[in-house]
């Protein structure tokens, strides 16, 4: 199991404009890790690993169908490759990190009086071999409200 | 001097065929699945099953995930496998695996070749440790939200866009492969599982109908002409399944006319 918990991300509260609607969006996702899933709490940085969806903060879950760790080339086939020229017309590589959005509306009301938030995100990677792998790796964590 | 005039190819009216929901086959349609599926694992050159399968991840890795070219590139990877396998039977299609109805694997799949495959990679690499057939572990990890998951598909079907459809479906899609673990969670042997092609036939319907309710909407124009490998077919020859002569149908059945 992989836990990780985020600096505070604040969101402004306007009595005039209220929030209808927030995602939090994990953006440049390692694709070369085994699959996981992974559950996400706001404003709960001990939440225990079994606390499950009904736990305080629980925000939102998703799952990633990753690449795995594990390259079976040969050296350098599982990296992402650069244009070697200008004309280089080949396709880029399905490698690439990805961004996973979850909607955390109805959890981010519960916590709306605080003006930010810190999320934890618990993740397992998917099959008993890959307990003790921290399949998730991501560049950043931005939160978005809609009014 | 020879002059060779290129002459139009004639339209011709073709009946589409239609995909069905894999816990709704008859007997015989299950039977004739199960048997093209054993005669493609016999065929070991590039007509074969482990040819197919291999596209999608060892050894070929051209599939596409968690980006605009998953929908058509799925899209396109069922349609030449479908024709694979109907040149073994005509008559087959690949059915749909109602993951949004459903609480488990369909009954079909849960035996003889629909339930496991061998892994035969189209490489002379063999790793230690690469499994030789596949296996599941369906619905075992607790962590993970057991079936059906009918709110994922509703709120992917609700998309006001490509993108967020193609987003939406995808955290379904995701949620699916690891729900049912083993082989299927990870994408190098995923496509290996015949139940593979049931499940996306299912990610594939549910954009079907999306198009079928947002007349118009496309992928980025950045992608309508790109190929899909590794054939030269387009995202935009894939936006249209009644141009790749299949269709989704709850049922279909036919009668005699006047002759």
């Amino acid at each position: 199991m992989q836990r990780w918990t985020s600096k505070p991300l604040p969101f402004a509260r306007d009595p005039q404009a209220p929030i209808v609607s927030a995602a939090l969006e994990l953006i440049g996702v390692e694709q070369r890790t085994p699959s996981f899933s992974a559950h996400l709490y706001l404003n709960n940085t001990r939440v225990r690993e079994s606390a499950g969806v009904e736990a305080k903060g629980y925000a939102g879950s998703f799952a990633f169908f990753g690449h795995g760790e594990d390259c079976w080339g040969d050296e350098g086939h599982c990296r992402i490759p650069e244009a070697v020229s200008p004309f280089d017309q080949r396709v880029e590589s399905s490698s690439q990190p990805a961004n996973v959005t979850v909607d955390i509306s109805e959890a981010l009301k519960q916590t709306a009086e605080r003006g930010e938030v810190r999320v934890t995100i618990l993740a397992w990677a998917a099959g008993a071999s890959n307990k003790a792998l921290e399949p998730l790796r991501f560049k950043e964590l931005m939160l978005v409200t809609y009014s | 001097m020879t002059v060779v005039a290129r002459v139009q190819p004639r339209a011709v009216r073709a009946t589409l065929k239609h995909r069905k929901s894999a816990d709704k086959l008859s007997a015989a349609e299950v039977e004739r699945l199960r048997d093209a599926i054993k005669a493609a694992l016999k065929l070991r050159d590039n007509r074969g099953y482990q040819f197919y399968a291999g596209w999608h991840g060892v050894p070929f890795d051209y599939c596409w995930h968690h980006h605009p070219l998953f929908l058509p590139w799925h899209r396109a990877y069922l349609y030449f496998f479908e024709l694979s396998l109907q040149q073994i039977d005509a008559e087959v299609t690949l059915p749909w695996w109602d993951w949004s109805a459903l609480d488990d694997v369909p009954k079909p799949f849960r035996a003889g070749a629909l339930a496991s495959a061998p892994i035969r990679p189209f490489t002379d690499v063999r790793r230690p440790g690469w499994p030789k057939r596949t296996f599941r572990e369906a619905g075992q990890d607790s962590r993970v939200p057991p079936l059906p998951y009918r709110s994922l598909y509703e709120r992917a079907l609700a998309a006001p866009s490509y993108t967020t459809f193609n987003e939406r479906i995808t955290q379904a899609h995701d949620w699916v492969h690891v729900w049912v673990g083993g082989t299927m969670s990870d994408p190098a042997w995923a496509a290996y599982d015949p139940l593979f092609w049931a499940h996306h036939c299912m990610v594939d319907r549910a954009w079907r109908i999306w198009q079928h309710n947002h007349p118009g909407a496309l992928p980025p124009a950045l992608y309508l002409d790109q190929t899909l490998r590794p054939r030269s077919i387009t995202v935009r020859d894939v936006l249209d399944v009644k141009q790749l002569g299949y269709d989704y149908a709850q049922s279909a059945v036919a009668v005699p006319g006047t002759g």
